[in-house]
Formats: structure tokens, sequence, C-alpha cells
């Protein structure tokens, strides 16, 4: 069981990977912006963050950032970037960007849940 | 890959080497006759047709040679006149030196006959008395003027007579001393006087023999100098009329060789000015209305293409308009399908709870219809890409027998649903190509899927090959109910399904066939209605555009503003040769496959294309056809590079140039055909 934070602004990716997580037992935390995201994180110290990258207010990145900077733990927290943007070459930027990894979008119910796990430290 | 930078940007408008405007070169005469321009001019500006011109100068020099004949015969008619009078002259003197002797050989005979008494002597002197007078009157009939002198002459003659008649009286007397002193005192002073008239006569007759003689004389030097100066005059005037009367008529003609030149080059201001007042002028004035004819023409045409052209690319943009539209709301319909597919597949799954059977079953339902559409939605923005051109391929290098094996593997469960046997067989694959492998399965896995779709019994086989002829291909062959021949250039388009009754979206083939190309291959069909299908994807080995040549450091970059050429050759050799060839006069020639030929043009949109015809990868005539069929190519000139004979030479081709190339031929078809560059080197 791993605590996760999923930061996710459309609601239904975000329930229904809040499910799929949660059903296969573990503890997931949801926020629908960046801010409310890097908050929750602090709060939760989790093992894994999904942040996607389209956020409406700070974006993914720069709450990413954030974590890093201002969080206690952040520097060396699990954060994975989670979009549709399923382009050559976003998987390598995502990782320069500072990125611990990258999961993409659609939420395949066959392989989301293996996919995730694979992340976890 | 490795993006080329080059200006492919439209053509700027073709220059011409002759601008509207640019004062026409005024045609002239030779440089050492220019002075005899206003001749020319007059010549040109008399009011009458070029035969009548023509007719003159032609008659101007009959006369003048006729009138030199002539004049000729008249002094030689003179010369002639002269010559019988010095005959006649001659004559006379002659006569006159016989009548001189007859007088002279009287008096001796008379000697004789008073010394010897020989009567013989006597006859002799009437005899010569009888020539005498004979030889007077022959004198007077040849020269009737002197009468008053032969008449002196006559007078003396009697006179001599009556004397010689007195001597012979006495000699026949026998009184030989009286005879001989009246022959000392009357017949041989009256000798004397005949004598001296006669040598007056003969006098006179050498010195009119003399006069007549320089005469004569005079009138051959005049014969001669008549002879040097009519020829030379009739030379002079003959060279002057036919110089006039050329020059009139080749100035007005080159003067409008010089318009038609600037026509060809689609300039059209010039007119043609010309003093002609006969059939040249007319042409020059027929010539000038049709000039501004043509122009007007070719005003009209070039509006008409104009308009043509920002027809089609408002067209072209509404195109992309609508591919990109379609791509963004495909994009924008994923996102709610993967929410719908992902909580049916959640719920299918138990994740909520145990579902009933009749619930699983309506799920099911709802799982497939969100499966389809999704479907629907990618190919969708699959074509959507690649009509707008925004579809990327991503060469990887790869075992196409490993791709081959798991796409047929991932479609055994569902040949094992339907009963149908499908089969893998390795004819030859190559062990790697440089490929979009995510794009080559997509086409695999239409076709595949396809095949099994449309065959309810029977067999699906799947034959991987091309490695010996240097490619990859597969034929996906089918036991359905095939497809009849008119049908086959349909499937290919969009929502263009054969059959209509099957389901599936109609997209599967279009961007199959859409996708090969991009990688610069094909999609083929095979098929007749009852025999089943053929399927067959070409692809090149790799469709990693440029390889060889760009990356040849002897080779310079292009320069700014080059045009782009694209070589198509299976000699490798050619490319760089035409670039060292052709970097001077502004091009920069790039290097592509036979495979990926279309492909690269679609992409690079070059200034033109210069195609090799015999290729062993694929005939440049193939080329040709899909290039001058592709709406994005069609208007790209080609070039044919070859030795093939130019009655071989597809006629859609824009030009051809033989081989071994000519700087200066592949130079002329490249200005002919409009990619000449912007300013020349």
């Amino acid at each position: 069981m791993a605590v996760i934070v999923l930061v996710e602004d459309t609601p239904a990716n975000l329930a229904l990977a809040t499910k799929l997580l949660t059903a296969a037992g573990h503890d997931v935390a949801t926020a629908r912006t960046g801010a409310d995201g890097v908050r929750l994180v602090a709060e939760r110290a989790p093992d894994l963050v999904l942040m996607d990258l389209g956020l409406p207010d700070i974006g993914g990145r720069e709450a990413m950032h954030e974590i890093r900077r201002t969080v206690p733990d952040g520097p060396r927290l699990r954060v994975i970037a989670f979009t549709a943007h399923a382009m050559v070459g976003d998987r390598e930027r995502a990782i320069a960007d500072g990125f611990d990894g990258y999961l993409s979008k659609p939420i395949e119910f066959a392989t989301f849940v293996e996919s995730v796990e694979a992340l976890l430290p | 890959m490795r993006p080329l930078d080059v200006d492919v940007s439209p053509a700027p408008p073709r220059a011409n080497a002759l601008r509207p405007g640019d004062p026409a070169p005024e045609p002239q005469l030779p440089r050492l006759t220019r002075w005899l321009r206003p001749v020319v001019d007059a010549v040109a500006r008399i009011d009458a047709s070029v035969h009548r011109k023509l007719l003159f100068g032609f008659l101007a020099g009959a006369l003048l040679l006729v009138g030199m004949a002539l004049l000729s015969l008249v002094v030689i008619e003179r010369m002639n006149g002269r010559m019988q009078e010095l005959d006649g002259l001659r004559e006379q003197s002659s006569r006159a030196q016989q009548a001189l002797y007859s007088v002279t050989a009287q008096s001796h005979y008379r000697a004789m006959a008073l010394l010897t008494n020989d009567d013989e002597w006597n006859d002799r002197i009437a005899t010569a008395k009888a020539t005498f007078a004979d030889l007077v009157i022959s004198l007077e009939q040849a020269d009737p003027d002197e009468a008053a002198f032969f008449s002196e002459v006559r007078e003396v003659n009697d006179g001599f007579n009556a004397s010689s008649a007195e001597v012979l009286a006495l000699y026949e007397a026998g009184d030989i001393p009286a005879a001989t002193t009246m022959h000392i005192d009357e017949e041989h002073t009256a000798s004397h006087v005949l004598e001296a008239q006669m040598r007056t006569l003969i006098d006179t007759a050498v010195e009119e023999a003399a006069a007549a003689r320089a005469a004569f004389d005079g009138d051959r030097t005049l014969l001669a100098v008549l002879v040097v100066v009519f020829s030379a005059a009739g030379v002079a005037i003959a060279m002057s009329l036919g110089f006039a009367l050329s020059w009139a008529f080749i100035l007005p003609v080159r003067k409008m060789e010089g318009a038609l030149a600037a026509i060809t080059k689609e300039d059209f201001s010039h007119r043609v000015e010309v003093p002609n007042r006969d059939e040249l002028g007319s042409l020059a004035r027929g010539l000038n209305a049709t000039t501004d004819r043509l122009a007007q023409l070719f005003d009209e045409q070039r509006a008409l293409a104009d308009r043509l052209t920002a027809t089609n690319d408002s067209l072209a943009r509404a195109s992309r308009a609508k591919s990109q539209f379609l791509a963004s709301v495909s994009h924008e319909l994923r996102t709610p399908m993967n929410a719908i597919l992902g909580f049916t597949d959640a719920l299918l799954a138990g994740v909520d709870g145990p579902l009933n059977d009749e619930q699983k079953a309506s799920l099911g339902w709802v799982q497939r219809g969100g499966r389809d559409l999704l479907g629907l939605i990618n190919e969708i923005l699959d074509l959507s890409k690649i009509e707008a051109g925004k579809l990327t391929i991503d060469p990887q290098p790869f075992d196409p027998r490993e791709l081959v094996e798991s796409v047929v593997a991932q479609h055994r469960s569902l040949a094992a649903q339907k009963g149908i046997r499908l089969r893998w067989e390795d004819a030859g694959t190559p062990a790697e190509v440089v490929l979009d492998g995510q794009r080559v399965r997509q086409i695999l896995v239409n076709l595949l899927g396809n095949a099994l779709k449309f065959t309810d019994a029977g067999e699906v086989t799947a034959v991987s090959g091309g490695a010996t002829e240097g490619r990859f291909q597969v034929a996906v062959r089918d036991t359905g109910p095939g497809i009849a021949p008119e049908q086959h250039a349909l499937i290919f388009e969009e929502f263009g399904q054969g059959g209509g009754d099957a389901s599936g979206t109609g997209l599967g083939l279009a961007i199959s066939r859409r996708l090969a190309r991009v990688m610069g291959g094909d999609v083929t069909v095979e098929s007749d209605l009852g025999q089943g299908a053929t399927f067959h994807v070409t692809l090149p080995l790799d469709c990693r555009p440029l390889t060889a040549v760009t990356d040849d450091p002897t080779i310079g970059e292009p320069a700014a503003g080059d045009r782009l050429l694209m070589s198509v050759d299976d000699d490798p050799s050619v490319a760089p040769l035409l670039r060292k060839m052709l970097a001077d006069h502004g091009y920069h020639v790039v290097a592509s496959g036979a495979l990926n030929a279309v492909a690269d043009a679609r992409r690079l949109l070059p200034q033109a294309i210069i195609l090799d015809i015999l290729m062993p990868e694929r005939r440049g005539d193939e080329i040709l056809a899909e290039l001058k069929a592709d709406p994005a190519t069609r208007a790209i000139p080609v070039i044919v590079l070859s030795v093939v004979e130019p009655a071989d030479v597809p006629s859609i081709a824009d030009a051809h140039v033989g081989k071994p190339v000519r700087k200066a031929a592949l130079l002329r078809a490249l200005a002919e055909h409009g990619a000449a560059p912007a300013a020349s080197a």
C-alpha cells in the first residue's frame, strides 16, 4: 500500500484514476489545481505524485518545481508527469524538466495500475 | 532525419532576358556601309510591291548590260568603216603606183624602139597606154571628188598620146632622128608631167591612209575606255541597287525577327516600326496587331491563371483548415471517450462490486460501441494529421520479422473465433529496416483486421519478403468475397469501403496507403469478385530521406536563396555531380532514392526534380506518374535525365536531357520550366 497524491483537473480522469488505484489498495489523495497539489504533498508526504501537465493555475511543471523547492523532503519525492501529449520526445523532455518519470494518458484499465506501481520507489 | 535548411518558398516571378520596355536591339547595316542607310530607307519608302522593286532592280541591271553591248557594237562598226577606208586608200595608192610605172615604162620602151628599130616596143607602148587609161578610170571612180584633177590628168595624157602618135609617125617614115628629137622635146616632157601627177596621187593616198590609221587607233582607245567605264559604272549601279533593295527587305525582316524573339520570351512591348511601304510594311503592321492581340490574350490568360492559383490556394487553405479542425475536434472527443471506456472497463471488472449477467451484457455493448467510436476518432485524427502535413515519421531500425510475427500473433484469437486459419510466411524478409515501426504496425494491423473482418471461411496469409529486391514488402491474402476491379481505386478513398454492408470506418485503407506513401512506399490491391483479395504493402528499407549525399563534406552547404533541386538516380555519383555542376548557378541539389522520391518530393517541394528512368528499385516512369497524379507534387517540373531514347521518355515529363548530362542542356531545361534562379550567377 502506498500513499499517492494525484493532481489532475479533468474530473473524469481524476475519478477513474482514484477508483482504480483505491481498488488496488492504495491511499489516494487528490487535488485539482497545482497550488492545492503542492499543499497536499506537503501535508501527506506521499510515496508518489502523479502531476498532470495541463493544470489550470500554475501548470504541472511549476507545481513540480514548487514541490521541490518548498516541501521539506521535496527534492527526493517521486513526481511523475501525467499527460495526454503522447508525442515522441515528451518523455525525455519531462525527465529533463526534473520529473522522475512519465505516464501517458488515456488511462487504460488493463495497464494503468500496473504502470503506476512500476513507478513506486 | 536531418533537417535541411533550404528555401522552398514559391518561385518569384520569372525574370525574362528581355524585360518589357527594353528597347529592341535595332538591326544595323554592315559596318562599312552605314552611310548608305538613307538610300536603303528611301528604297524601303518607295510605294511599290516587293515584286515590282525586285523586277525593277533586275531590269535595270539587264538594261545596263544591253546599253553597254549596243554602244560597243556602234564603236566596233565605226572601226570597221575605218578599216575599209584604209583598205581603199591602200588600193588607190597601189593603182597610182601602177599608173606611174606604166608612164615611166612608155619612155623606156620609146627609147628602146628608137635604138633597136624593133616594132615590138611600139606594141608594148600601146599596151602601157591602154593600161594607164584603165587605171586612170578606176582611180577616178574610187575618188570621184577629184574629178577636176583627173580631167587635168586626161588632158595631159591626151597631149602625151598626141606627141606619141607624132613620134610613131616619124618612126614609121624612117626618120629616126626627127622622131628622136620629137620624143625628147615633147613626148618625154609630157610624160614627166603625168609622172608628177601620179606621184601627187600616191602622196595624197599615203597621207590619207596615215590619217585613217590614226582615227582607227583613236576609236580603239575610245572603245577600251567605254568598256571599262561602262563596266565599272554597271557594276557599281548593280551593286548599289542590289544592296539597297536587299537591305530594304533584310532590315524589316530582322526587326520582326527580334520582335518575335521577344514575344517568345513573353515580352509583348515591342513595336516593329519600318519605313517600308511594301509587303514588309504591311507584314510589320500585321505583326504589331498580332502582338497586341497576343499581349491581350496573354494578360487574360495570366489573370485567369492567377485567379486559378488564388482559388487553389484558398481551397488548399480551406482543406488544411478542415483537417486542423478535424484534428482538434477528434482530440477533444478522445478525452471523454477515454473516460467512458475507462469507467466501463472498471465496472465490468467489478471494481464497484459484482454485476449480474444482464448488467454485464449491457455494459459490453457500451464498451464495444465506445471502442468503435474511439477507433474512428483515432483514424480521423490520423487522417487529419496526414492531410494537414503534421504527421511526423520517426524512422528507427527494427527487425521487421518480429513486427510481422507480433501483428499476426495479435490477431490469432480473432481468427480462431471466426474459424479462419491465419498463417505467416517468411519469403525472404529483410533482417533490418529503418522505418517508423508504429506506423508499419498500424498498416499491418489494418490490413490483417480487414482480411479477417471480410473473410468468413478459409484462410488469411501474410507473406513478408522483398529482401532480394532491396525493399520490405508484405502481402496479406484472404479468401474473402474479393473486390471488383472497378472498386479498387474507391476503397483507398476516405469512407470508400467496398460493399458498404460491413462494419468499419472505411478510413483504414486510406490511412494505410497514406502512411505507406509518407514513408516512400505504397499499398496496392490485387483482387476480383469471388477470388479473394491480396493487399501489398511495399516499403523502402530505409525511409530516412537524403541519406548519402547531404553528409558528403566535400560538397558545400546550400547558399542563401539557392533553389532546391531533387535528383533521383540509382547511380550515387549523379547527385554530387549535379550539385557541383549547378552550385554556381543558384541551385542546391539533394539526392533521393527511387523508393523515397515521391515522399521526399511531397515533403521538400523542390523547384524541379531530375529523374532517372532505369532504376532497379523502382522505375522512373512509375515515380513520374505518381508525382503527376498527386496534387501536392503535380506542378513540380520533372526533367528526365536518362539514357533512354527520347521516344521512350514518358510524355508527362516536362523535359528530357540525355546522359551523359551536359550542363548547358540541363540549365536550359531548368530555365524553360520556370525553375531558373531569381538571380543567376
